[in-house]
């Protein structure tokens, strides 16, 4: 909008807002008379001035971003304490900053009077320490905490407090991984995890006997050293800082509590009762649930702070198995080969002894837990042995049932009657503990219900200014919770509601959440709605764009179909073309390229008839058309569709687009495949200046620009260069991605090439190894980049002198190649290259020439005789024929090599 | 900081139109306003109860001479707090966009006030380019935006820092916040 414009609508705007009814309506009919656009925007305007009123848009305390103002303090105390770096504090230099925490910084150090070699850690706390006595129990504290001695413990060496009063302590440095990365990274199964939660509680147990503890035990104190050893860091820290007298101000109790990991909290924690020994062994479950079920006890995202101190208070967790058994399947995989098993065997493993174990540590009730860390670890030793455990004792039947492991054989029918009838009582107990369960989870759900329904009436209500904080997501979340509650017996409204809080979750990347609703709200409409309606088309779409989303590509495909063709039927050529250019997109994605040419050309000609052929729409399908050539390198037909694309993008959108720079970077991608590098690395820095001018921060589009500059680098032997740009390509993409889609594994492809082009050949090898295994699963069998990746797994293994492994890959990949690829496919030509090579190499010179025979051919059919190609073809085809001594071929070959130039 | 005389002096400049001393005087205003911002929500910490208005009180004690100003400039010098304040959170928004993402969640103390800061500095920086938007077309309007919202100003004293009727901020406020929910919510 200009000024004039506006001055124009201004001054309506003015006079209307003073009218009301029927005179606003007439005054604007007559002041915009033959002005349809000024009408519009004066009504749309009117209009918006009444919504932002009744809403309270921009009043209110609730909208003003304090928490972001609030986290200005924290951002700005971080320049003061690098700024101690190079500093002393006592006898310690201060070498760099290692930790952040709410509470103190972590430096590393080292002893300025070299009376003590070696690094140590220096935590230096944000808060003074100014009262005499506090300086006193601190100075107390420190000596019992110095005398802790033990091989999984942290040693504090020193401490003290500076000039200007904040108090600091010297720690044994460790050098070590938290808890969880490091038992992920090391793929532990969950006996290993086990082992080392064992080593963790040894540490807390030697603690406790010597009087101290430990009160803050959360993964990141937790440090696993390479060589496997468990370390425990911070025994007592948090009792250290704690002022003996509540008033006197450290912080106050209250905050102390606050100071806490919450996730870690024990209910007493929260509730500001004695800490005991009992805490640890709350903390300790926690931490032992997360590295069983991977994940933690309560779900805390998206809570507020009373409603997660409300969790640890009330809520009774679900059992590490049902826990699991909860994740999406994407997790449970996940976690599952973390931890080297399949998700049915994890969950067998959790289900009974351990889950009883994890739920004993984390009884609300501090004496219903473990007596001491010690009875903890006598029941995590009677599991190998099949023994019964302190954590049961109370079920006769599972006694009874140990019994019966212990002696598999030679059970008597005597035995067996016995333990029918045990059998039966203990059945009988379980089932009232059940129901117990069950009506306290009734009532607290009509508890979330009502509390819903008043945070929807507050916002609704224009007389009451938005002072309940309700954040979207919390509305996200109670709405779905309303849903599974208010309206589950009607599905015509539940099921519009669930799918449409589904969509939303999946615009903002909750799949997990996206994939819960949207296959319920499926169902529904499967039962209830009439397959010719447009909501069961809707839904068939959601849950395609769910499953295209996630990289499922094939199940996205099957409903897409379902989708376009009742579109299809009711007459929508809009939604019926999009779909159609979807579909064609994973046909494309799963090298399918004729079908997806097809299609999409399909969906060009409905997008030119409906929306015109200089379109937005026309320019996505010539985009998509782009790609497809350029897969089946046909390159300069795909330069001329990228052209026509990019040139309909800039009219439709203007020249600062995300759809002009994807354009841009597809065609710097065609050039790169047509070997002209110059052209194509200027073409793709303007992609990425241009992306990185469109989005603040790290996006997917960045990541392919990203790749792609790293390729062209790379074939320009530019090694150091490309390997950052694919590193960065790979982090982003890990971060968006996840590890299991295709386009990480490209990249990580990237990085075996860049290892191999460096001359390490094994390494290459390995990478390349896994990236055939992924693929494989990922894409299927038979997919061309599963050729690719095994064309580069055989060069690698050539490379290393692994021949006769190397030329089994070589076979697949060929094999593979051919289902996928014409015949003068440059791919496919270049694998026969590849393997009729490594044949010369291993003498079979009948199988090698065969291969160099069929690029010969190709190769002149395509390119000419005089092709250098052809030419290389041609005389390893005389080599071979010579090896093999048939003369006559080495003349007819020779005869032809002579028609050539030179 | 400079002498209390002479930002008082700058104060009076800008109420009678010197662009030249308003360009000396924000940076200024911007620093102490953030610095007693941090300083003051350190204090907080967890129960964060100071007000916009507070601090900007407290900026202006520290800043200004209180003996060679009329008591009506105050305002004159909340506005340019106000949009110092903008310029502030806008600045911090940005920044925290620009941090990476990931890290162990649960590590984290106070989850639900990252997930808000997440939410708040998306919004604050759609609305600081919708601002700039209408400030194209209608530069008071973004103006009167800026002094409510960001410095949580009152009609009464927007009225007075701009030199116009309380009921033309009214109006102009009404203006505003339309177009921005248009722009903002569709």
């Amino acid at each position: 909008m200009n000024q004039q414009e506006w001055q124009k609508i201004d001054a309506i705007i003015d006079t209307a807002l003073e009218l009301e009814g029927d005179k606003r309506t007439a005054f604007i009919d007559e002041q915009c008379k033959g002005d349809e656009e000024l009408k519009t925007q004066v009504t749309e305007l009117l209009e918006s001035i009444e919504n932002s009123d009744t809403e309270n848009f921009l009043e209110g305390s609730a909208p003003y971003p304090k928490h972001l103002a609030a986290d200005l303090a924290k951002t700005e105390d971080k320049p003061q304490e690098s700024s101690l770096i190079g500093a002393t504090i006592d006898s310690y230099r201060i070498l760099e900053l290692v930790g952040h925490g709410g509470m103190a910084s972590v430096f590393l150090a080292e002893r300025a009077d070299e009376v003590y070699k070696g690094k140590v850690a220096l935590k230096l706390m944000r808060q003074g320490m100014d009262t005499p006595s506090n300086k006193a129990r601190f100075k107390r504290e420190r000596n019992i905490l110095a005398n802790l001695e033990h091989p999984n413990i942290a040693r504090l060496l020193d401490g003290g407090v500076t000039d200007k009063g904040l108090p600091y302590l010297v720690m044994e440095y460790v050098d070590g991984t938290p808890l969880y990365t490091y038992c992920d990274e090391h793929n532990l199964t969950i006996e290993q995890r086990l082992d080392l939660f064992k080593s963790i509680c040894q540490a807390v147990q030697y603690a406790h006997k010597n009087a101290v503890i430990h009160r803050d035990l959360k993964p990141a104190n937790i440090l696993v050293k390479e060589d496997g050893t468990v370390k425990v860091l911070d025994f007592g820290i948090a009792k250290l800082l704690e002022p003996e007298d509540p008033d006197e101000t450290l912080f106050q109790t209250r905050t102390g509590a606050r100071m806490l990991t919450l996730g870690y909290a024990a209910p007493e924690q929260i509730n500001n009762d004695p800490i005991t020994t009992s805490t640890d062994i709350y903390s300790l479950g926690v931490v032992l649930y997360e590295l069983l079920a991977a994940a933690s006890p309560f779900n805390m995202e998206g809570k507020n702070l009373s409603e997660i101190e409300s969790l640890i208070r009330t809520k009774t967790p679900e059992k590490p198995s049902s826990k699991y058994g909860e994740l999406s399947q994407l997790k449970q995989d996940k976690a599952a080969s973390q931890r080297v098993a399949n998700p049915d065997k994890i969950s067998r493993k959790l289900k009974g002894d351990l889950d009883a174990i994890v739920m004993k540590t984390l009884r609300k009730n501090p004496d219903a837990r473990y007596s001491s860390v010690d009875q903890l670890l006598q029941d995590l030793d009677r599991l190998n042995n099949n023994l019964p455990l302190i954590a049961r004792k109370d079920t006769i039947r599972y006694k009874i049932s140990k019994f019966l492991k212990r002696h598999k054989t030679g059970i008597s029918a005597a035995a067996g009657f016995i333990l029918l009838l045990a059998g039966f009582a203990g059945f009988h107990t379980w089932q009232i503990t059940e129901e117990r369960n069950r009506a306290q989870e009734e009532a607290q759900k009509a508890r979330t219900t009502l509390d819903y329904l008043i945070g929807v009436f507050q916002h609704a209500n224009p007389n009451r200014p938005g002072n309940q904080d309700i954040t979207a997501q919390q509305i996200l979340e109670q709405g779905t919770e309303y849903i599974q509650t208010k309206v589950k017996d009607q599905p015509d409204i539940k099921a519009p509601l669930t799918q449409s809080i589904g969509m939303i979750y999946l615009h903002l990347g909750e799949y997990d959440k996206a994939e819960t609703l949207l296959r319920e709200a499926l169902t529904l409409n499967k039962k209830f709605a009439s397959k010719e309606s447009r909501q069961w088309a809707a839904s068939l779409n959601s849950w395609g764009e769910y499953n295209m989303e996630i990289g499922k590509y094939d199940t996205a495909k099957k409903y897409f179909k379902k989708s376009a063709a009742v579109y299809n039927s009711l007459g929508n050529k809009n939604k019926y073309a999009s779909i159609i250019g979807e579909l064609g997109w994973i046909d494309y994605r799963n090298g399918d390229y004729e079908r997806a040419d097809s299609l999409l050309r399909k969906a060009l000609e409905i997008n030119r008839t409906v929306h015109g052929s200089e379109s937005r729409q026309a320019g996505t399908d010539l985009q998509y058309l782009g790609w497809i050539k350029n897969a089946q390198g046909q390159y300069d037909k795909a330069d001329s569709l990228f052209r026509e694309a990019l040139s309909i993008r800039k009219s439709a959108l203007g020249e600062n687009h995300r759809l002009v720079a994807q354009t841009l970077q597809s065609l710097g991608r065609t050039l790169y495949n047509k070997n002209d590098y110059a052209k194509a690395e200027e073409i793709e820095r303007q992609a990425l200046d241009l992306q990185q001018r469109i989005y603040d921060q790290d996006h997917p589009d960045i990541a392919t620009s990203l790749r792609i500059l790293g390729l062209i680098n790379m074939r320009q032997e530019e090694f150091p260069k490309a390997k950052t740009y694919f590193e960065d390509a790979l982090d982003m993409r890990l971060n968006f991605l996840g590890e299991h889609h295709p386009d990480v594994l490209k990249t990580q492809n990237d990085l075996g090439s860049i290892h191999f082009f460096e001359g390490n050949y094994m390494k290459a090898a390995d990478l390349f190894k896994q990236v055939v295994a992924s693929n494989k699963e990922v894409r299927g069998p038979d997919h061309p980049e599963v050729a690719t990746s095994l064309n580069n797994l055989a060069m690698s293994l050539r490379k290393a002198d692994r021949k006769d492994e190397a030329i089994e890959y070589y076979k697949e990949a060929l094999e593979i190649g051919r289902k996928n690829y014409s015949e003068e496919h440059p791919k496919l030509i270049q694998f026969q290259r590849n393997t009729a090579i490594l044949y010369e190499e291993l003498n079979e010179y009948q199988k090698a020439s065969a291969l160099w025979l069929q690029n010969f051919n190709v190769l002149k059919q395509k390119n000419g005789l005089n092709n250098s190609d052809a030419k290389e073809a041609l005389n390893h085809l005389i080599t071979c024929h010579r090896k093999l001594g048939n003369a006559e071929k080495v003349d007819k070959y020779n005869s032809i090599l002579a028609q050539t130039d030179n | 900081m400079r002498d209390k005389s002479e930002i008082t002096q700058l104060l009076v400049e800008v109420k009678e139109g010197s662009d030249e001393a308003y360009e000396k005087l924000f940076p200024l205003v911007y620093k102490e306003l953030k610095h007693i911002a941090c300083s003051k929500l350190k204090e907080e910490r967890n129960d964060i109860t100071i007000t916009e208005t507070e601090l900007v009180h407290e900026v202006y004690l520290k800043m200004i001479d209180q003996t060679c100003i009329e008591a009506s400039d105050k305002e004159h010098f909340m506005a340019i707090a106000a949009r110092c304040m903008r310029q502030i959170l806008v600045d911090h928004a940005r920044k925290k966009k620009a941090e990476k993402r990931g890290g162990d969640q649960q590590d984290i103390t106070y989850v639900d006030e990252l997930l808000k800061i997440k939410q708040e500095s998306t919004q604050v920086i759609n609305l600081d380019k919708k601002l700039n938007q209408l400030a194209e077309f209608d530069e008071r309007l973004a103006d009167v935006v800026t002094l409510r919202f960001f410095g949580q100003m009152t009609i009464h004293q927007t009225a007075k820092a701009l030199d116009v009727s309380e009921r033309t901020v009214k109006r102009d406020w009404a203006k505003a916040r339309g177009w921005l929910y248009k722009e903002l919510k569709n």
